[in-house]
């Protein structure tokens, strides 16, 4: 039954004619990108690079943002789970088989877009070739960490949908998440510097808890190290890895526990 | 009235309404046109992944409103409108991206030369060296700055030898060596020149250099007259007008845009510049 959750849901993704939307974004980014990058006087190939990976980001967070903010609350709402939960399937294996069925939507179009992504450097790096060379691995890490990304924001917004009622409140507050976990780290930065004087240690004190509560995106960014191939922080990588498997089993428990308790109409 | 009458006249008025319309666009002030690019700060905090991506677009525009102020009128880059603004946004490119060439190359072909900022272009170029390890155009780019500019030959030297290592062409270790003296200045900054032209891609900047480079290549020419002046009459000639009046130039040359040449204590030819004051960019 689980099984069937995932592909019921990955359907559902692919009927609501999401993946023609990547398809279409994928096509543009073929066409555009290598002529945009002559814009550029020096670093053509490194500016393909930023289209492609910019663009991916883009793309992934807008689908997380639709995809994980329409989900469980709508389903409640039309009374689809009325009928679903009466057959052999527990709310936590709806609430996970949701998880990974649009999981695995998004994984279809982080592997669609990164090929095109390939594709695109390529094209570009051919028409005025860099001094740098193609940090291939890198390009596939930053692409990975984009994904990692997207699913802990999709763990963020399924949380939000077993509570909701309407489709704003998981929305916007995935999109608040997104910007408040993407600026934490600078702000926590800022926060620490010795010779900060003017911000209230109340203020401090608040920021610093939001800090560890609000889940720290920094660590996915690889797009500098994949566009000028700088070297990957490999033992960074592995504490990033394992901050998202934890920060994701977190929100995935928060949201089953949340959906087992939730009155269903 | 038929449905393809109501759009025909739709399409119509439309037509009507965006002549003007892109008209006044094209007519914006400069400073519009240019736009105000937040702090860097600010924009990390909200888009922080697409830093990149905002450094290039900034840069990208400020390149296209150069590019277009150049070839309206030629004469601009001496003085052109926003330099403050123009110089901010590269500064704040590089703060969003502190990797990205396009800003530093941009810097040092237009903020140099006619502006006379060469001393913030170094600011600028140490930073980039800070992040870009690899690279050894810009140790070269704050070398040539250093000596042609600020006559600064320790710090040029440095530099070149810096670009030296970074490149492993033993051209560097040359000028390096000949940057500890004020020799053949006007050798180095024809050669400088030469090279950005043969690496220019993009076709504002080329013609930059190529309107550079014609000065220069007089100035060389007239340089060994000069020395000839000095050895015939134990002294420097005054100006050019005294080289006319010795019959060893026919007239007295011109750059393009109308400067004249002025001859230094050491014998160099080089032309009269008019570098607008610091105070008056920084109050734009």
């Amino acid at each position: 039954m689980f099984l069937s959750q995932v592909l019921l849901t990955l359907r559902w993704a692919i009927r609501d004619r999401l993946m023609l939307a990547v398809l279409a974004v994928a096509l543009l980014l073929l066409l555009l990108v290598p002529a945009f990058s002559l814009f550029s006087m020096r670093q053509v190939q490194e500016l393909g690079i930023t289209l492609g990976l910019s663009a991916t980001s883009l793309v992934l967070l807008v689908l997380v943002l639709l995809l994980g903010a329409s989900s469980i609350w709508r389903d409640v709402e039309r009374r689809y789970t009325a009928s679903v939960l009466t057959l052999p399937l527990s709310r936590t294996a709806y609430v996970l088989g949701k998880f990974v069925g649009i999981g695995l939507f998004l994984f279809i179009c982080t592997l669609v877009l990164g090929l095109v992504v390939a594709l695109v450097v390529k094209l570009t790096a051919l028409q005025y070739p860099s001094e740098l060379p193609i940090a291939w691995g890198n390009i596939a890490a930053a692409i990975i960490g984009d994904f990692c990304k997207s699913i802990l924001l999709l763990a963020v917004a399924l949380l939000f949908s077993s509570l909701s009622t309407s489709f704003f409140l998981p929305f916007f507050a995935t999109l608040a998440i997104y910007f408040a976990g993407s600026a934490s780290q600078d702000v926590m930065e800022y926060l620490v510097q010795p010779d900060l004087v003017q911000i209230s240690p109340l203020l401090q004190t608040l920021a610093k808890g939001l800090y560890y509560i609000v889940p720290n995106l920094a660590g996915f960014n690889l797009k500098i190290h994949a566009i000028y191939a700088l070297a990957l922080p490999v033992q960074g990588l592995g504490l990033t890895l394992a901050y998202f498997v934890s920060y994701t089993a977190v929100m995935l428990f928060l949201t089953v526990w949340i959906f087992n308790r939730r009155q269903l109409p | 009235m038929s449905r393809v009458g109501i759009l025909s006249l739709l399409l119509l008025a439309h037509v009507l309404a965006m002549i003007p319309f892109t008209q006044h666009l094209r007519e914006r002030p400069a400073v519009i046109k240019l736009g105000y690019l937040p702090s860097a700060k600010v924009m990390k905090l909200a888009a922080p992944e697409f830093s990149p991506l905002l450094a290039q677009l900034a840069v990208t525009r400020v390149l296209i409103y150069y590019g277009s102020l150049f070839q309206q009128n030629p004469a601009l880059i001496q003085r052109p409108p926003e330099v403050f603004n123009m110089f901010k946004t590269i500064e704040r490119a590089v703060q969003l991206d502190p990797y990205n060439m396009d800003a530093y190359y941009f810097a040092q072909a237009t903020f140099t030369w006619e502006i006379g900022r060469a001393k913030d272009v170094n600011q600028l170029l140490k930073h980039g060296i800070k992040y870009r390890v690899w690279d050894w155009q810009l140790p070269y780019y704050v070398g040539f700055n250093a000596a042609y500019f600020l006559q600064d030959y320790a710090t040029a030297a440095t530099y070149m030898k810096q670009a030296a290592e970074i490149s492993g062409y033993p051209f560097f270790s040359r000028l390096a060596a000949r940057y500890l003296s004020d020799a053949g200045q006007t050798d180095i900054a024809i050669a400088y020149l030469e090279a950005m032209i043969k690496e220019a891609k993009d076709e504002t900047i080329r013609e930059l250099y190529l309107q550079r480079l014609e000065p220069l290549l007089e100035a060389r020419r007239i340089e060994p007259l000069v020395e000839r002046f000095r050895k015939e009459h134990g002294r420097l000639p005054i100006d050019i007008a005294e080289l006319v009046q010795a019959k060893l130039l026919e007239h007295a040359p011109n750059d393009y845009l109308g400067r004249e040449f002025v001859i230094t204590q050491q014998g160099r030819v080089v032309l009269k510049r008019n570098p607008l004051p610091m105070e008056k960019i920084d109050n734009q």
